[in-house]
């Protein structure tokens, strides 16, 4: 152990719950529901998060950069001034910060691109997406960083909707052979400028990262728990003097959003996930009414944006 | 790459993926070199008839009577199309026997 506040004490770590999975994490996750304390009953976990040392190398990678190697069943990341990540079968995250390195700062990559990894070892498509439950399945959104993904999944939560996802969305095939959606967990987070406009006081907020004006939002009433098939993909498509407006797109252009939309896209190769990836995209576009939804760069137009997200989804595939 | 004349028989590769997102289009994934290609309309239509090795010269002889065309026309716009899809390592071309 390579902290010493986890070791000798014989204290079971909280069971806590994401994308319909237990976890067992020495690393407290406050943004995960909690079961209560693993040593109340025996639970089969799914997902062990502990602290420890991480392997230099992996004996065969499919893919190695400077901060990273990859096979198709272990995954190694080393970021510089926080620390180094091991994730395995789809079952096991070791996570060896470095002296000093504040909890916050390890979550960003543990609940990112570990759990994305993770995620794609236990055989997910992982989309880079916001989205709500709607009446007949989910609804979700994607679009470049600052696209206002969270800010809309803000203002449709204040409507009353429930969410699903904030960023990292697992999708498999489903009972009836089309996408599904298996919800994340309820947090969202928002940006102090999105903050604001929500006229939400931020100053008992935990913040995303010590360094970000990015703070983590609780929604435990407003989520969606159950998997649900997925029927809207809408990609936020902001451009200068564009009026905000929806068109569905053709099969090709859904296929290439989804691509594009991918989380963490540059691993599929490393994880050797190319070919199941890609039957999985196939079949969201299948799925899912995939969709360009614009506004104007200039001003955010939330409401009205909100309004025709809310006609889009209603409308129910055939 | 082997010429493509009416008398070759042509047959998708192997060691490829394809997918049908509608009636039609279909995209296909070669895994080895990661690179994604699709065909729509009388692209995949043709790209349909390509599961089993077809002699081009059947191939046109199909296509004439679904589609108002042709025949001269039809020959040349489906060389030309496996031309592209030969160029792009999607299809297998054998001299016909």
């Amino acid at each position: 152990m390579s902290n010493p506040t986890m070791s000798g004490h014989g204290e079971s770590p909280p069971i806590v719950t994401a994308y319909g999975l237990l976890f067992c994490s020495e690393v407290e996750l406050p943004e995960l529901p909690s079961l209560g304390d693993s040593s109340d009953a025996p639970v089969v976990t799914d997902v062990d998060i502990s602290r420890g040392s991480v392997p230099d190398h992996l004996d065969e990678p499919l893919q190695r950069s400077r901060y990273h190697e990859a096979n198709a069943t272990e995954f190694l990341l080393r970021v510089p001034d926080v620390g180094a990540f091991f994730v395995r079968g789809g079952s096991r995250i070791v996570v060896e910060p470095l002296d000093g390195v504040e909890d916050a700062d390890v979550r960003v990559y543990l609940l990112g691109t570990c759990m994305g990894v993770l995620l794609n070892q236990r055989g997910f498509l992982v989309l880079h997406t916001s989205g709500i439950a709607t009446d007949d399945g989910v609804a979700l959104f994607a679009g470049v960083s600052g696209a206002g993904k969270s800010t809309l999944l803000n203002e449709l939560l204040r409507r009353g909707h429930r969410m699903v996802v904030d960023d990292v969305c697992a999708v498999e095939e489903g009972p009836d052979g089309a996408a599904w959606v298996i919800p994340a967990y309820p947090r969202t987070r928002l940006w102090a400028d999105s903050a604001a406009r929500f006229q939400m006081d931020t100053s008992a907020l935990p913040r995303t990262r010590a360094s970000m004006e990015k703070f983590e939002i609780q929604v435990p009433d407003g989520f969606a728990r159950e998997p649900r098939p997925l029927r809207h993909l809408l990609i936020l498509d902001p451009g200068p003097d564009v009026e905000v407006s929806v068109e569905e797109v053709s099969a090709f252009e859904a296929f290439g959003m989804v691509m594009e939309h991918t989380y963490r896209g540059l691993l599929l190769d490393g994880l050797a996930r190319r070919p199941e990836h890609f039957r999985l995209a196939s079949l969201v576009t299948k799925s899912a009414t995939v969709s360009r939804v614009r506004r104007p760069t200039e001003r955010f137009e939330l409401e009205q944006l909100a309004d025709l997200v809310e006609r889009t989804v209603a409308s129910s595939s055939p | 790459m082997a010429k493509i004349e009416m008398s070759s028989v042509v047959q998708r590769r192997d060691a490829l993926f394809a997918n049908e997102l509608s009636r039609d289009e279909t995209v296909m994934l070669d895994v080895e070199r990661g690179r994604y290609f699709g065909v729509r309309d009388v692209g995949k239509a043709i790209w349909d008839r390509l599961e089993q090795p077809v002699q081009i010269e059947q191939l046109c002889a199909d296509l004439t009577e679904t589609y108002e065309v042709e025949p001269e026309q039809c020959a040349a716009d489906v060389v030309a199309f496996l031309a592209q899809l030969d160029s792009q390592g999607l299809i297998d071309v054998s001299p016909g026997g």
